[in-house]
Order: C-alpha cells, then sequence, then structure tokens
C-alpha cells in the first residue's frame, strides 16, 4: 500500500539517519566491539500497552537506530558504553526520550511507553487525498480511529467502533436481535431520495455499503460491514463531506469510510490469542411491578406534568407482559400460554469469540493472518425445541506484503467471513413475538399462545468476500504510483419457512432468497512531488477509478404443501420466482496540485470527471472541483503562543454527487402477470435523458490546535452543504395521465452544522494518567427548493421513511421529518382532540455528544468510559399507539378506565387524545427520543510479565456495552428499538439493544 | 536526467486513461422493457393484459375502501384509516392512490389503443384487443365519477363528476362498436352495460334502461384477480388478515341475520355469505367493548385474525363472497341492469315492473323471489329512503325499515353489489339518510363522506385547480 511506502520515505527523508535493520533472530546478534554494550526493550501504548511496531529507535549523537519489530521489541547493537540517551517515535504518538547506562559487553533494557497524540500533524492520511498526505497539509477535518481505541472499547462489530467516538458521525444503533444492522450518517443527510449511506472502502476497494438481503418478519437487516472482524482493523479514517470526498466522486456526498486492516511486520511470528465469554441482558420493558406508577418513569409527562394520568395509579404490574408472562392475570389465569417455563421472555444471552492471529515476516516480505470463531444468544428466550435467536461468526484474513525490489511493494489482502444468523420473527409482522406478548389477549395467536410463532423458522447466511492487490511503485523521492485492483462479494441465502401446520397458514409457506452484490475496483493514481523554488514544494497528483456494482437477486416463494417436513420451493402449489440483475459502473479522472509554502501553508486544487452508467444519455460528464488550504500558523517564527505548540486553521470547498438509480434515465415498462396470470406490461419509468447526479456543495473551516505539551488538544469544524440538482421524483398532475414520478435534476437542499473534538490529559505522572475526550457535534438540515413542487405542499419523495403517510418532503422543513397530527387543542377539561398536521421533529439527531474519559494506573490498569447523547429527535411510537387502541397499554389503563366507566368530563382532550382508543393518534405517541447512554464501559488489566506461562504479554478486561438509557420525554421502549433499522424510524414491537456484558483475556506469545 | 528515464510510467498512465475514456459506460440491465420493443404485433395482447392489470389494481381498493365507508364492512383491524372510514370520514390524503390509478388505468388504455393503432394500424379497429381496452377505459372514467366529487381531465379545470360520464360513454360507445366488429359478444355486453352505468351518472333514465336492455340478465364481466398476480384485496383482509369483518354490518344485523347462523355459516341470502369465526357475547356498542372472543373453530388456519378482528376488541365475521385470493370482482353484470330498470320503474311508480325485476335479480342469485311483506311494501308505492341508528349492536337490529319500493330497491342493491365498491356512489346519488348517521358514527361526528375528494397530489401539481377550494378548503 502506498500509505507504507509513502510514510517509510517520510521518515528517511525527514530523519535523514541511515536505519540499521537488526530485526531477524536476536540470537545471533553478536556484540561487535569490545568498548560497546547492546540495548533493548519494548515499545509500546502508554495506555493500552499494545507493541508499536514499527517505532524509530535512535541513539542521540550516534549513527545508531532501528525499527521496532513486530513482537514490540527493539534490539540496539555496538551502542557505546557509557550514558546514552535513547528517543523512540512513531506517527501518531508523542516521542519518548529515556537515559539509560551501557556497560560494555553487555546488555541493558529499557522499555519505552509512548503516549497517543490526539493531533499529530505529520501523520499520514490516505482517505480524500491523491495518494497519502500528511495531516498538516490537507484542508478538510478527518478523523481517525486507531487499533488503540478499539482495543481499549467495548466493540462487538464494526459499528461500535465508531459509536460516540467521532464527532459528526451518527450510528443509529442496532436492535436487540443480534446479527442486526446498524445505519450510519456522517454529517447528516444531504439527499433526499439517492440514500445517504457513505461509501466504504477496505484496503482500498469499495465494499458494499448497504443492507445485504434482509427479513421483513424479524424487521431487521443485516450490514455487511458489521461482519468486519473489529480485531483485524489497524485503523479507521472518516471523511465527511463533499469538500473532502471530492477525489471519490459521484456517490461520496454522503462521506467515506476507509478500513485499514492490520499488516504484517519483520521480527518472527507473533501470536496473539483473544477470548471473549460475555452475556447480554434485555433492560426491563415496560412498567415494573406492582404498585409503580408511569408518574415514577415519566415523570414529567405523567401526573405531575398534569395531562396524562391521574396521580398515584396503579398500573399494569405485568410490564408489557415480556418480563413477566407467567403470572396470573385476567385474561390468563394460570398465565400465559406458550410463556417459556423461567416465566420471562427474557433470558441472558451468551457470546463467545475466539481469535487468533499472527503476524511477522523479514525484510522483504510480511504477513498478518488471523481467525475468529464466535458465537452469540440473544436475550429472547425460546422455549425447548426452537433455534434460538443468535448468530454464528466465521472470519479468516491473510494480509501479505513484499518488496520484490527497492521502490516497488505490493500488498495482497484476502479476508472471507461467514455469518449465520437465526432470526425470530418480529417487529410490524402480525405474526411476531413482541407484536402478540406485549398486545395480550388482543394479539393473534390461537389461544393467546404467542410460542407459536416461534414455529417460523427464518435464517440467514452471509458469506462475505474481500480480496485486493495493491501495488505501489516508488522509483524516486519524486514520484509515486499505486494501483489497487480488487472485489467485494456477497452472498445471502435467506430462507422463510412456516412448515405445514403452522398456526397462521395452514398449509405452510416458503421464502428462499438469494442476494449477491459484488463489487469491483481499478483504482489508479500517481504523485509527482518537486521543489518549484525554494521553500515551494509542489505536489501534483492524477489518477482514474473504475467501479462496477453488480447485484443479482433471486426471490422464490411457495406455499400450500402437500404435509410436514421441510418442505423446498416447488413442493407446493403456488410458486412464484422473481430474479433481478443490476450493474452499475462508473469511471473517472482527477488531476490534482498541492503547493506547500515554506512546509505550514498548502494551498489545493484539483477536480474530478466522472461518468455514471445511468446519467441520462444527454448528460455527459459530471465535474467536481474542490479547493482547499492549510496553514499551521504554529510554524511561523511570529507565533506568540509558545504554550499552544499546534495551531493549524483550514478551509476547504468542493464538490461531489450522488447519482441516480439503475432505470431512472430510461423509459422503461415493467413485465408483470396480469389477470389470470398471463404476462402483461406496464408502465415502469418515464425517463428523462438529461438525468445527471445531484451535486453537492460544501464549504468547511476549522482549526486543529494543540496545547501545554499535548495535553490539550481540539479540533473544530463548521461546515455548509447545499446539495443542487437535487434528485426528486416529481410527477405530472395525475389527471394528466400516469401517477408514475420522473426523477428530474430540481431541487436544493442545505445541510450545516459543527463539530468539536477535545480531549484533555488533566493529570499524568509515570504511574498514572487520566484522559477525557469530548465530541460534540450539530446537524440540521432543510429543503429551501422543490422547484415545481414548491408552494408549501407535502409531497413523497422520500424512499427512506417507506410508511408513505409519514414520507414528506416540505420546503422550509428538514430533509427527514416527521408529519403527523398533533392536538390541536391540548389539555383541554371535557373536550375531545381536535387533530392538525404539522412538523413534530427531526428523524435526526440535531446533536450529539460523545464524553469519554481514560484513566490507567501502573500501566497495567485501564479504565475507560463512553458516554453517548443523541438529541433532537422524535421517534414514533407504535406499541403504545396500537396498543392504546386495543386497551393494551399499561400506562394508560387509568385513562381508559375512566373514559368506559367514568365521568369523561374530567379527561382532558389530551388524556382523551392518548389514551381512548377511538381517539388516538401515531401523531400523539411521537415522542422525543433524546437520549444519553453509557455506551462502554472497560475494565482492562494488563497481567505481570511471566504469569502466563510463555507469554509475552496478557490482559484481561471486562467490557460493558449499553449499561444505562436515560430517555426522559420517550414512552416507548427504547429509542433505538426501531423496526428495519436501516430504512426506518420508528418504533414497532422491536427488541431494545440490549446490556452487553464481556470478560476478555488477550494473550501474545 | 537519468532519473527521467526511470518514469516510464507516462506511457500507462496516458493508457489508462484512454482505457478509462473509451470505455462504455452504457450498460443495459436485464429485466427492463424498452418502449420501442413493444412494437410488435404479437405483444398486442401483453400490451392490453397490462391496461387490465392497471384497472384490476384499483378496482378491488374501491371494494374494500367503499365497503368500508359504506357498511358493506366493519373495520375491525388495527389500519388507522379503516377506524377513520368506520366514522365516515374521508379526507385528501385518503384519495390518494385512487386517484392516481384510476388516472392511469385509464391512460394506459389510451396509450395501449395508440400503440395498436401504430403497429396494427387499420385492422386495429375490429379486434377484441381494441374493444377490450375501451371497456377498460370506461370503466375507468365510470369509476372516477361515481367516487369522486368533481373532476379534473389533463391537468385542466375543476369539472363536476359528469364529465367522467361523458368520457365513459364515449369509450363504452367504442367498446360496443369495436367489439360488434370484432364479433366480441362479451364486449358488445360490456359496452352496453357501460353506457347504462354512465346514464344512470347523468340522470338519463331512458338512455340507461335502453342500453341496459341490450344486457342478458347472466352476463358478468369482472376485474380479474389471481392469486399469483394481483390478489383481492377484500380476500386478503378478511381470509389472510381480520382487518375487516361483517361483524356489525348491516349484513349480520338484518339481511343475513346473525342470529339465524348455522354451525357459524350464515343461512340466509346467498349473496352476502359469511362465517362466524369467533364469538363475541358482549351486546354494548363500541367503545363498551369487553374482551373475549371464543374460538368457533371453522376459521382455524384461514388467517392470522381467525377468530377476533385484528383489532382485537371484536369478533371476526368474514366475508365468504370472495373466497379466494384470485376472486373476480364484477365490473358490469346483467342483474345490475335489472336493478337499474327497477329504480327506473320506481322512479315511475311502476311496481310491478319493480317487483318483476327484483324477482328476475334474486332468482338469477338463488334468492327466492320477494316474499308478501317485500311485495305489499312495494306496492304500497315508492316511498322514501330511510335508515334507523341502532343504539345497540344487537345483531336482530333492523337498519332499514322495509315499507316501499325505494327500501327494497335499496336493500337489494346492497346485496346484489355487495363488495364490488358501488354502494358509495348509491349514498351519495340518493342522499342516503345514512350518510346523516350510521349506526358506527360517533357522538359529535359530521355527516359522513358520500365522495372522494381531489387529493393533495392533484391539487399540488395542477395550477388550474391549486387555488380552488377543493384545494384550499
Amino acid at each position: 500500500m502506498m500509505f507504507d511506502f509513502k510514510w517509510k520515505s517520510a521518515w528517511r527523508n525527514t530523519t535523514g539517519i541511515a536505519v540499521v535493520l537488526a530485526l531477524v533472530g536476536f540470537g545471533a546478534a553478536e556484540i561487535a566491539a569490545q568498548n560497546t554494550g547492546t540495548v533493548t526493550g519494548l515499545v509500546r501504548d502508554n495506555s493500552v500497552q499494545i507493541p508499536l511496531s514499527g517505532a524509530q529507535m535512535t541513539v542521540d549523537g550516534t549513527p545508531i537506530g532501528g525499527l521496532v519489530n513486530n513482537q514490540g521489541r527493539y534490539l540496539l547493537l555496538n551502542v557505546p558504553a557509557g550514558e546514552q540517551t535513547i528517543t523512540a517515535q512513531i506517527i501518531g504518538y508523542g516521542s519518548q526520550t529515556l537515559t539509560v547506562t551501557v556497560v560494555s559487553g553487555e546488555t541493558a533494557t529499557v522499555d519505552f511507553n509512548l503516549r497517543q497524540e490526539a493531533l499529530s500533524l505529520e501523520g499520514v492520511i490516505v482517505t480524500g487525498t491523491a495518494g497519502a498526505a500528511r495531516r498538516k497539509e490537507i484542508g478538510n477535518a478527518i478523523s481517525a480511529v486507531t487499533a488503540a481505541d478499539i482495543e481499549v472499547a467495548a466493540v462487538t462489530d464494526f459499528g461500535d467502533i465508531l459509536q460516540g467516538r467521532t464527532a459528526g458521525v451518527q450510528i443509529n444503533d442496532h436492535g436487540g436481535q443480534v446479527g442486526s444492522g446498524s445505519q450510519i450518517r456522517i454529517r447528516g443527510n444531504n439527499s433526499l431520495t439517492q440514500g445517504n449511506d457513505p461509501l466504504i472502502y477496505i484496503d482500498g476497494v469499495r465494499m458494499e455499503n448497504g443492507q445485504i438481503g434482509g427479513s421483513d418478519e424479524a424487521a431487521q437487516e443485516p450490514n455487511v460491514f458489521d461482519m468486519i472482524n473489529p480485531n483485524d482493523i489497524d485503523r479507521i479514517e472518516i471523511v465527511k463531506g463533499p469538500a473532502a470526498t471530492t477525489l471519490y466522486g459521484t456517490e461520496a456526498a454522503g462521506g467515506v469510510i476507509q478500513i485499514f486492516t492490520k499488516r504484517g511486520s519483520a521480527g518472527a511470528p507473533a501470536w496473539t490469542l483473544s477470548v471473549d465469554q460475555g452475556t447480554s441482558i434485555m433492560p426491563h420493558a415496560g412498567p415494573t411491578g406492582l404498585g409503580s406508577t408511569y408518574d415514577e418513569r415519566y415523570p414529567d409527562v405523567g401526573a405531575a406534568g398534569g395531562w396524562l394520568l391521574p396521580a398515584d395509579e396503579v398500573i399494569n404490574p405485568f410490564g408489557l407482559n415480556l418480563n413477566d408472562c407467567s403470572s396470573p392475570r385476567a385474561w390468563a389465569p394460570s398465565g400465559e400460554a406458550g410463556c417459556p417455563e423461567s416465566g420471562s421472555w427474557f433470558a441472558p444471552g451468551y457470546k463467545q469469540d475466539y481469535n487468533l492471529s499472527v503476524r511477522g515476516g523479514g525484510e522483504t516480505a510480511t504477513y498478518y493472518v488471523a481467525g475468529r470463531f464466535g458465537k452469540e444468544i440473544g436475550t429472547i428466550q425460546v422455549p425447548d425445541g426452537y433455534d434460538p435467536q443468535g448468530a454464528d461468526d466465521m472470519q479468516v484474513r491473510g494480509n501479505i506484503q513484499f518488496t520484490p525490489f527497492d521502490g516497488l511493494q505490493v500488498s495482497l489482502n484476502n479476508t472471507y467471513a461467514r455469518r449465520k444468523i437465526t432470526w425470530i420473527p418480529n417487529g410490524n409482522n402480525a405474526s411476531g413475538l413482541y407484536l402478540n406478548v406485549i398486545r395480550g389477549p388482543a394479539g393473534y395467536t390461537p389461544g393467546n399462545d404467542d410460542s407459536l410463532v416461534l414455529e417460523n423458522d427464518i435464517n440467514q447466511t452471509i458469506d462475505h468476500i474481500v480480496t485486493s492487490a495493491s501495488i505501489g511503485w516508488t522509483p524516486n523521492n519524486m514520484f509515486s504510483h499505486r494501483l489497487n485492483v480488487g472485489m467485494d462479494y456477497t452472498i445471502s441465502d435467506f430462507v422463510d419457512f412456516k412448515a405445514w401446520g403452522y398456526y397462521e397458514e395452514f398449509q405452510g409457506d416458503r421464502e428462499s432468497d438469494t442476494q449477491t452484490d459484488r463489487n469491483l475496483t481499478l483504482d489508479y493514481n500517481g504523485t509527482f512531488s518537486y521543489d518549484l523554488f525554494a521553500g515551494v514544494a509542489s505536489n501534483f497528483s492524477w489518477g482514474g477509478q473504475m467501479y462496477e456494482e453488480y447485484g443479482y437477486v433471486i426471490n422464490g416463494f411457495d406455499e400450500l404443501f402437500a404435509g410436514p417436513g421441510e418442505q423446498l420451493l416447488g413442493n407446493g402449489n403456488n410458486p412464484a420466482v422473481y430474479e433481478g440483475r443490476t450493474t452499475i459502473r462508473s469511471g473517472g479522472f482527477f488531476a490534482q496540485e498541492t503547493l506547500g509554502f515554506g512546509d505550514r501553508l498548502f494551498l489545493t486544487a484539483g477536480m474530478r470527471w466522472d461518468g455514471f452508467s445511468t446519467f441520462g444519455e444527454g448528460f455527459g460528464l459530471a465535474a467536481y472541483p474542490k479547493l482547499s488550504a492549510a496553514y499551521t500558523v504554529s510554524d511561523e517564527a511570529w507565533w506568540f503562543f509558545p504554550a499552544i505548540e499546534i495551531m493549524k486553521v483550514r478551509a476547504a470547498w468542493g464538490q461531489s454527487g450522488k447519482a441516480p438509480g439503475a432505470f431512472d434515465a430510461k423509459r422503461i415498462y415493467e413485465a408483470i402477470s396480469a389477470d389470470e396470470q398471463v404476462p402483461g406490461v406496464i408502465i415502469g419509468n418515464l425517463g428523462n435523458a438529461d438525468l445527471g447526479p445531484e451535486l453537492s456543495t460544501e464549504i468547511e473551516t476549522g482549526f486543529e490546535a494543540s496545547a501545554f505539551q499535548g495535553r490539550v488538544s481540539v479540533d473544530f469544524t463548521w461546515y455548509n452543504q447545499t446539495t443542487n440538482d437535487a434528485l426528486l421524483g416529481v410527477q405530472e398532475a395525475p389527471s394528466g395521465g400516469t401517477e408514475e414520478a420522473t426523477l428530474r435534476n430540481l431541487g436544493e437542499t442545505k445541510n450545516w452544522g459543527t463539530e468539536l473534538s477535545l480531549n484533555l490529559i488533566p493529570v499524568t505522572t509515570e504511574n498514572f494518567e487520566w484522559s477525557l475526550g469530548l465530541n460534540y457535534s450539530t446537524n440540521d438540515s432543510e429543503v429551501t427548493d422543490l422547484g415545481p413542487l414548491t408552494g408549501g405542499s407535502t409531497v413523497r419523495t422520500c424512499p427512506e421513511v417507506p410508511e408513505d403517510e409519514w414520507c414528506k418532503t416540505h420546503d422550509g422543513y428538514p430533509l427527514f421529518f416527521r408529519w403527523d397530527d398533533r392536538i390541536a387543542n391540548p389539555g383541554v377539561l371535557g373536550e375531545l382532540p381536535v387533530k392538525e398536521k404539522a412538523y413534530l421533529g427531526h428523524l435526526y439527531p440535531t446533536s450529539m455528544i460523545g464524553a469519554s474519559t481514560r484513566m490507567t494506573l501502573a500501566r497495567s490498569l485501564t479504565f475507560d468510559v463512553l458516554f453517548e447523547s443523541q438529541r433532537g429527535f422524535v421517534r414514533p411510537i407504535g406499541p403504545a399507539y396500537q396498543n392504546v387502541r386495543r386497551r393494551q397499554w399499561p400506562m394508560c389503563l387509568p385513562i381508559a378506565d375512566v373514559w368506559y366507566n367514568g365521568d369523561r368530563s374530567t379527561l382532558t382532550s389530551t388524556q382523551v387524545g392518548n389514551c381512548v382508543g377511538p381517539y388516538a393518534d401515531w401523531g400523539y405517541w411521537t415522542d422525543d427520543a433524546s437520549f444519553i447512554k453509557l455506551r462502554s464501559a472497560t475494565l482492562s488489566w494488563r497481567l505481570p510479565e511471566g504469569l502466563v506461562p510463555g507469554a509475552r504479554t496478557a490482559q484481561i478486561s471486562l467490557q460493558g456495552k449499553n449499561l444505562w438509557t436515560y430517555a426522559p420525554h420517550y414512552r416507548g421502549l427504547d429509542p433505538e428499538a426501531n423496526d428495519r433499522r436501516r430504512s426506518a424510524m420508528f418504533e414497532y414491537y422491536n427488541a431494545a439493544p440490549p446490556r452487553v456484558f464481556l470478560a476478555n483475556i488477550q494473550i501474545n506469545f | 536526467m537519468k532519473q527521467r528515464t526511470r518514469f516510464g510510467l507516462w506511457p500507462l498512465i496516458a493508457g489508462f486513461s484512454v482505457l478509462l475514456s473509451g470505455c462504455t459506460l452504457e450498460v443495459l440491465n436485464p429485466g427492463a422493457i424498452l418502449d420501442e420493443d413493444l412494437n410488435t404485433p404479437d405483444l398486442m395482447p401483453i400490451v392490453v393484459a397490462g391496461s387490465s392489470a392497471e384497472l384490476n389494481d384499483i378496482m378491488d381498493g374501491y371494494a374494500f375502501t367503499g365497503g368500508l365507508l359504506t357498511e358493506d364492512l366493519s373495520g375491525t383491524g388495527s389500519y388507522f384509516s379503516t377506524g377513520q372510514y368506520r366514522l365516515g370520514r374521508f379526507t385528501r390524503e385518503d384519495s390518494e392512490g385512487f386517484w392516481e390509478q384510476t388516472h392511469e388505468a385509464a391512460w394506459a388504455s389510451g396509450e395501449a389503443w395508440a400503440r395498436l393503432q401504430t403497429v396494427l394500424e387499420s385492422a386495429a379497429s375490429s379486434t377484441s384487443d381494441a374493444a377490450r381496452l375501451w371497456y377498460l377505459m370506461g370503466t375507468a372514467h365510470q369509476r372516477l365519477g361515481e367516487n369522486f366529487c368533481d373532476v379534473v381531465y389533463d391537468k385542466g379545470g375543476l369539472q363536476p363528476r359528469t364529465a367522467s360520464f361523458d368520457s365513459a360513454i364515449i369509450a363504452f360507445n367504442q367498446a360496443k362498436a369495436i367489439g360488434a366488429a370484432a364479433s366480441s359478444a362479451t364486449y358488445q355486453s360490456a359496452g352496453w352495460g357501460g353506457l347504462a352505468q354512465a346514464h344512470v351518472g347523468l340522470g338519463d333514465w331512458s338512455s340507461a334502461v335502453a342500453a341496459a336492455g341490450n344486457v342478458a340478465t347472466d352476463f358478468v364481466i369482472e376485474a380479474i384477480y389471481h392469486q399469483a398476480a394481483n390478489s383481492n384485496q377484500v380476500y386478503n383482509e378478511t381470509w389472510g388478515r381480520a382487518e375487516v369483518g361483517v361483524w356489525a354490518t348491516p349484513i349480520a344485523r338484518q339481511y343475513n341475520k346473525a342470529s339465524e347462523v348455522v354451525n357459524y355459516k350464515s343461512t340466509g341470502d346467498p349473496r352476502v355469505p359469511y362465517t362466524v369465526c369467533g364469538e363475541w357475547t358482549d351486546t354494548n356498542r363500541p367503545p363498551d367493548v369487553t374482551l373475549g372472543v371464543t374460538p368457533t373453530g371453522t376459521c382455524t388456519g384461514q388467517g392470522s385474525g381467525a377468530t377476533q378482528g385484528a383489532g382485537g376488541l371484536t369478533a371476526h365475521h368474514r366475508q365468504d363472497k370472495y373466497t379466494e385470493r384470485g376472486s373476480n370482482v364484477p365490473t358490469i353484470s346483467g342483474t345490475e341492469m335489472r336493478l337499474i330498470e327497477a329504480e327506473n320503474a320506481v322512479r315511475n311508480g311502476d311496481a310491478a315492473t319493480f317487483i318483476a325485476k327484483i324477482n328476475e335479480v334474486r332468482a338469477h342469485h338463488g334468492a327466492g323471489a320477494l316474499s308478501a311483506a317485500d311485495e305489499a311494501a312495494a306496492n304500497s308505492g315508492a316511498g322514501a329512503l330511510n335508515w334507523d341508528n341502532c343504539s345497540t349492536w344487537a345483531a336482530d337490529c333492523d337498519v332499514n325499515v322495509i315499507d316501499d319500493m325505494w327500501s327494497i330497491l335499496d336493500r337489494e342493491r346492497y346485496m346484489t353489489l355487495w363488495l364490488e365498491g358501488r354502494r358509495f356512489w348509491d349514498l351519495h346519488r340518493w342522499d342516503h339518510p345514512f350518510l346523516n348517521g350510521g349506526t358506527l358514527i360517533g357522538p359529535g361526528e359530521p355527516r359522513r363522506a358520500s365522495c372522494m375528494p381531489i387529493p393533495e397530489i392533484e391539487c399540488t401539481l395542477n395550477e388550474n385547480i391549486a387555488n380552488t377550494s377543493v384545494c384550499t378548503g
């Protein structure tokens, strides 16, 4: 990879040291001179104690030096006897200098513990740049998460890594079913219709960034990126907006995430074994028992708020029937039929993970090989005889790098992963578990035996392969080239089977879906670096990319089987099949020039041109320009704040885009089965030959600063995006004929916000360090122009919120918001609620806070905590609304009792609207979903050396995830219990994210 | 200089650039059918079948939603809209879908007719495919007129709903004429029957009766459904789910009484069959309901809401008119023609003809002749429609007093055209007293909707009506 190559080049250039490699076979080393000795030791991260392979070691005043090997060990030979000063340094960490007394003919040992720098301007960034660039050269915000961050956090999948740790990145968390996918948003949303998922690259190869398969029955959708083994990740770079993603061209307006996996490093094989054992626990759903009141859980909306419940009303003691299904109740004197023996639908889950990796190599070739096996059983208890909800995971990876000759480096990265998920039916599904359990006697299961729904077998197996080759060639200090070729391949095999005798479909049915997604990447770029004048450096880059995205879907269905057993498609009496194949190709070029003045002021101008198979025939190429400036003012001689050792100001302007869909430009007809199953055609799309991409333009500015020897660092960004030519599905007035909308480049949207990252190290001593981190971001958006649709009307243009009733786009409002009924006459005694349509709130958070703290004691005990808050958004609460309509929402029973049996004139319009079935409304049950969660808490202890025989190092840690939730205004199960997480923004009988507890032991040998 | 000789990648870069620039990005994805590829004679039946599908797509929707608005069905489930329709509320938002799809059905037929003419040239005017297209187009126009309070064509100004009937007449005349040229008795009858419906819409009873007379009583043409193609929504929501039912409709209370059910199957008039899937004993009217539905066992395995309504508050009484996902929905029938003739007789005070026409319909459906009491009521004169706002949910509540020809006609049209999406139109054109307060109307509710307003999307996109009261009111 270019990164490694450039990195090494940079070090050569900047240090000018004659590197002495002494990495292989420490036992072979000999003392070469009588008046010299040897110095050895370990170089590790000060906090999490991971070895810092590749760190540079130097002996001051001598040409002696070397690199730290893959086990974190260095060896310096022929060091002159006497007191010597030795320095260890590596990009991203502050250097450390220690003194050691070298005795002739003997070996001295000195260990280094380097502290990670929150701001390292010399650090090399790959994402969003042509080739690679030092952070000080880049005019836009870049965030990175390193292996050290991952090491210390409670991470069970890819989404956890980013959650709360990067300003401006929102992870719409996965739900309570194991295998559920999450949704990633970077700087909110800027596209109304074309999706806002960021592009994701792994080792330079574009990978599937969306869902794969997905289950209507489970109402959850897995993500491919969650199948990446977090233990394999070396670092993640996040580029956040069009100003930074210009060189990625069309499709990059939602941001770019680059994942770099671990590489080998020279040295003997270094093995790492990591074992996780843990459990997950579902929080209590609904009221907590007899005598509890709604007021206690929701004091601001209960009696204290004066509108929902009379004070001290006793509410349903069974919560929502999930925690307790066995206690006698009116409709089930002996407890609910089908209730598990434990009396609860919840039981502690079980998670186990086994990781083994080895890395090593020689001077010309290195390797990293890793494997993982994981198995997790979820928190939803199923009676004996049913498959538990959960997932089995397996991943293997082999990364090889070799240098055939000086200047040429080849990397081969290959991974294969398999995830097998067993879902339970849930969510917006009449045969779902939560729906039937929570609705109690008003559910759909015969005899209220909700265990019957579990006879619905839902399984999904996903295979994921990524293979890539990267060739980097640097013939000299001026030229460098990189060529990436790779493929990301995913296959999902999904089966939803209801056997003969199933209560809902007595003769059974089967759905069998196969989905294949293949992404091909061909990416070349080159750089020519040259000093134009004294103090003025030029860096010219150019390149081209080609991508092909191929999707293949076969959906099969059959029903009315003749008998029991696992029947297949074709065994029934009503087979049906759907096939879809889509290929989208794109290609583009870019050129970029960066001028560096005095190695502190950098001006960059670039342009990218893109062609896309989904553009209209008359559109041609899309062009995206960019400009940026980065200025490290603290490098100036006149800098007058010595306490602030780094101050970089930056500004960037750039464009990126979003392409239309595969068929949007063409007038096409769809083949259908018409009448008595005869072929027919209907209009599919009217087409638009002039269709082009949305054009997102962003301006961002900010600064990065570090003060007090790196103990305070700040990174602030303000950004403002405008998306022109927004793609809107525009239909003519239906009276003109077809209702089909034609995608046109018409609208304009704006998206803006701020990002602040603040890191403090209040205390740092040799044996104790305490650090604090804060990531704060704001985001808001507005539809500023709807073209011919402008005029205050609502139209449907947002596919990400599939419920038509709620999917509104309105000029003057955010891109995605909730438009629904509210009570026009709230709180009026004796009146019925009068409803009116209104804006109820954003669907995405308008501010996010990630607050963390880490304490390290004696470099062996580390405590890391992360809180996350998402604020300023709403969620409709389906269970509340639907249960109220059935008189089954426990918190509303007192009001319902008054309505049905008491004096109705004592109730207010708000009480009736919320709690009396015929008057209830989705909008009345749409709540502010702002929350604070304790996302991660980890206590790690690095065991004393020698405690584990044969191990270099060993560490045990206790980790907790989602340990505490505070959502004071939300009356549902959990603000993150979303239905079909990636595509919907409401709760509908979905499992909440559980609390996870893990114990980990990691042994390095 | 020596170094420059090593920078031999320039040719490679140039080659790569040429490769990129010369590479076509055109991708023809399989599955999509291009417009020009359809201009082949052999494909004309497929084009016409597509037009049929466009109409089928909405006809069961009129039956379902229209049924909920008129007490053909009762909303016993969890859909928000069914609860509103139960109260007779129907807004501009609720109209969305009906308006667009019905217009598209008419448009698709017109597009297909144009293609037929292009491909088949003069021969197009003598094919049954063409006759069918005109029938489909006429039916789409007819449903627009029957269901919408006002109509708009070609993004123009507001027109009275009679404009749709005028368009329907043009289309049905074409269907009749081309049907004759193509020797298609089906589309000739469909043309005549459609003309009768359209003339009723215009209030031209002599033309309506004249057209109806050309349609045999046993004639029926239907919107077509199939379990593997486009399934019948009324079936899906009553057999596949229990979102709606017959529970507490006039069917169960009076016309085919629940009290006369045997073995959980209705025993009365065969035009309105249903099954009692669960028993619910509470006789209080909603919302004073108590839970406690007892399964009868007869609907086991038929659907998720086999026993109780999907709302969990009522028993499920399942309609049995459409017993398969592929059950078709009649659009024009000979029995409707006889009812048109009967209505004309009412308007003329001709009791004898009225009784004869009604009995012809009843005989066709196996319902037996009118009772002596009915005949006496008919002979008492035309009378006036009435509708009793029952105070309880008792199954034997007579919602309609049968004491004259109008009341009998009301009942007979109700039962004959049950679940065919036609009663909404009847209620409107008769200014039926049910509109002022049916049994399911809650206290303080305004008059029930009797037609669908033009939806928001038309108001938004059609500047010719945006500022009219139908859009601003």
